[in-house]
């Protein structure tokens, strides 16, 4: 569904990514594991068209994507739920619902939306007036969760979902995507909580300095030593 | 009589608080005080002047003058803002610019149209009718009604209409907004498309008012504009209103009481005093702060 060749791209002088190959089918879930600056956020940047590719190729369901505006990539069935979260602060629950939905012409598609996410996520519902500053930690992720599924989209990016939250919220978020992938959303999972990642994903990729470092089955890689001793905190 | 002044500083108010609007809209976007809007304001009178004098009618001319005085407001983006955002400048840079263009587009109207000053045909001149000791003209009375009315479209147009949603959005969180799908500069241009429209409007009313045009008329009426959104609380609609308002009424109040040459002083004046007590105007909002 997505496929990523020799992918190259550059922080100013910094060669952040140093030709990654990596490929998501439809149906699966996968992670892709790392330290700080591995290059995670480098690689979603550079799919959403935020940062510029400079050499390799982006296909989206054979669609060439490289380096294409970001405002277009939601039109192209790829949907993201950025790191840090990014909802609009001053704008409603329900308002920032709306806006993930933006591309949708459809009314009867965005009240389809709306009654999809309120049915994953009560809390949402209740809150909908709420301003989205005014929302927990958790309640603003299953917020910028939500409004990348308003577009009913094809394959949800989700960038470290579980930063900063309490470990019960974390259990819940990872519930949550899970259910997600059952409707029938391709997923994937940036995470430095490699943990949690591994045990919800089909297949990962374990990014260092900027190349794949080691990609397959999750549960063989959560079984590999070297992967337990960097990142699962077990010798 | 202080019933009459207030009456006129509220009219005058009225069109300051439709130019104020200008800066506050792309004040809210780009987080940059565009100066070139005071001669916008100039260049919409001019046009309305220009095309008037074409024999299209009044209000044909008036349209005309809209439309063209918002293409211009997308041209300066356009040409000189969207360039500096994509090299990532300071946003001194920016700040400049607008300053610069204020006097390209001034010294265009004079090489233009001359630098004296013309006569403009008076707007709504249905005479004037009396309340108590109160003489109010029907130029006042449509002025106010029309700045009314254009004020509540615009509160109408940014929070109840897609394209209003999509600009709070690019105003909190431009790259969030993009990865909605929100093209971030077609919004941009259309905000500057507004400003140009208001400050058009603003252009006729006041040009129609005092029947008179001249190329650096957006001088002072921009920076007193720019006081009224600072006032009001830049980026905040009802503060652009309350603060025009309250410039017109002590302008006019000053004219009267202290003598004609104060009145350009007051709303300065006003504006220190506000910021001293209140930092972010009347109306303004604390910094949002991104999560």
């Amino acid at each position: 569904m997505l496929k990523i060749e020799n992918l190259h791209t550059y922080y100013g002088n910094i060669h952040a990514l140093k030709g990654i190959d990596l490929e998501v089918k439809e149906g699966e879930i996968v992670s892709l594991i790392g330290s700080n600056g591995a290059g995670k956020s480098t690689l979603l940047s550079t799919i959403t068209g935020v940062a510029h590719a400079k050499s390799g190729s982006i296909t989206f369901k054979s669609n060439n994507i490289t380096n294409i505006p970001t405002y277009h990539i939601a039109n192209t069935g790829i949907s993201i739920s950025p790191e840090g979260r990014e909802v609009f602060p001053a704008l409603t629950v329900e308002e920032n619902l709306r806006l993930g939905a933006y591309i949708v012409k459809d009314k009867k598609k965005i009240e389809e939306g709306y009654e999809r996410v309120y049915k994953l996520f009560p809390r949402l519902q209740e809150r909908y007036k709420q301003t989205a500053g005014t929302l927990s930690g958790g309640e603003q992720q299953m917020l910028a969760i939500g409004r990348a599924l308003m577009s009913n989209p094809q394959l949800l990016l989700l960038d470290e979902p579980s930063l900063g939250l309490a470990p019960n919220i974390v259990l819940l978020i990872f519930d949550l995507i899970r259910s997600i992938n059952e409707q029938g959303i391709t997923i994937l999972l940036i995470e430095q909580n490699a943990n949690m990642a591994l045990s919800v994903s089909n297949r990962a990729y374990v990014l260092e300095n900027g190349t794949v470092s080691m990609s397959g089955d999750a549960k063989q890689i959560a079984n590999d030593p070297r992967v337990k001793k960097a990142y699962l905190g077990q010798a | 009589m202080i019933g009459q002044q207030i009456f006129n500083g509220l009219t005058l108010g009225m069109a300051y608080a439709l130019i104020a609007v200008g800066y506050s809209l792309v004040f809210g976007i780009l987080r940059l005080v565009n100066f070139s809007h005071g001669s916008v304001y100039a260049f919409g009178a001019h046009a309305a002047l220009l095309f008037v004098g074409m024999k299209l009618g009044i209000f044909p001319a008036i349209l005309m003058s809209l439309i063209f005085t918002g293409v211009l407001g997308i041209l300066i983006d356009k040409t000189a803002l969207e360039p500096l955002r994509k090299k990532k400048s300071m946003p001194i840079a920016s700040l400049i610019t607008t300053i610069g263009i204020s006097n390209i587009i001034q010294n265009m109207l004079t090489a233009t149209f001359g630098s004296q000053k013309k006569a403009f045909p008076a707007l709504f001149d249905f005479g004037v009718i009396s309340v108590g000791k109160l003489q109010i003209s029907w130029t006042q009375i449509c002025m106010c009604i029309i700045s009314l009315m254009l004020m509540l479209v615009l509160v109408l147009l940014v929070h109840k209409t897609k394209i209003g949603l999509a600009m709070r959005a690019c105003e909190q969180n431009p790259k969030a907004a993009s990865m909605m799908g929100i093209n971030v500069n077609f919004i941009i241009s259309f905000t500057f498309f507004l400003g140009g429209v208001s400050a058009a409007i603003a252009g006729a009313l006041i040009s129609g008012y005092y029947q008179i045009v001249y190329p650096n008329m957006g001088y002072m009426a921009g920076l007193k504009a720019f006081a009224a959104a600072v006032l009001g609380g830049i980026g905040s609609l009802p503060g652009a209103l309350i603060g025009g308002l309250l410039v017109g009424v002590s302008e006019s109040m000053a004219a009267t009481f202290l003598g004609s040459t104060y009145r350009d002083c007051m709303a300065f004046i006003i504006l220190i005093i506000v910021l001293i007590v209140r930092p972010n105007g009347l109306f303004g909002k604390k910094g949002i702060t991104k999560v």
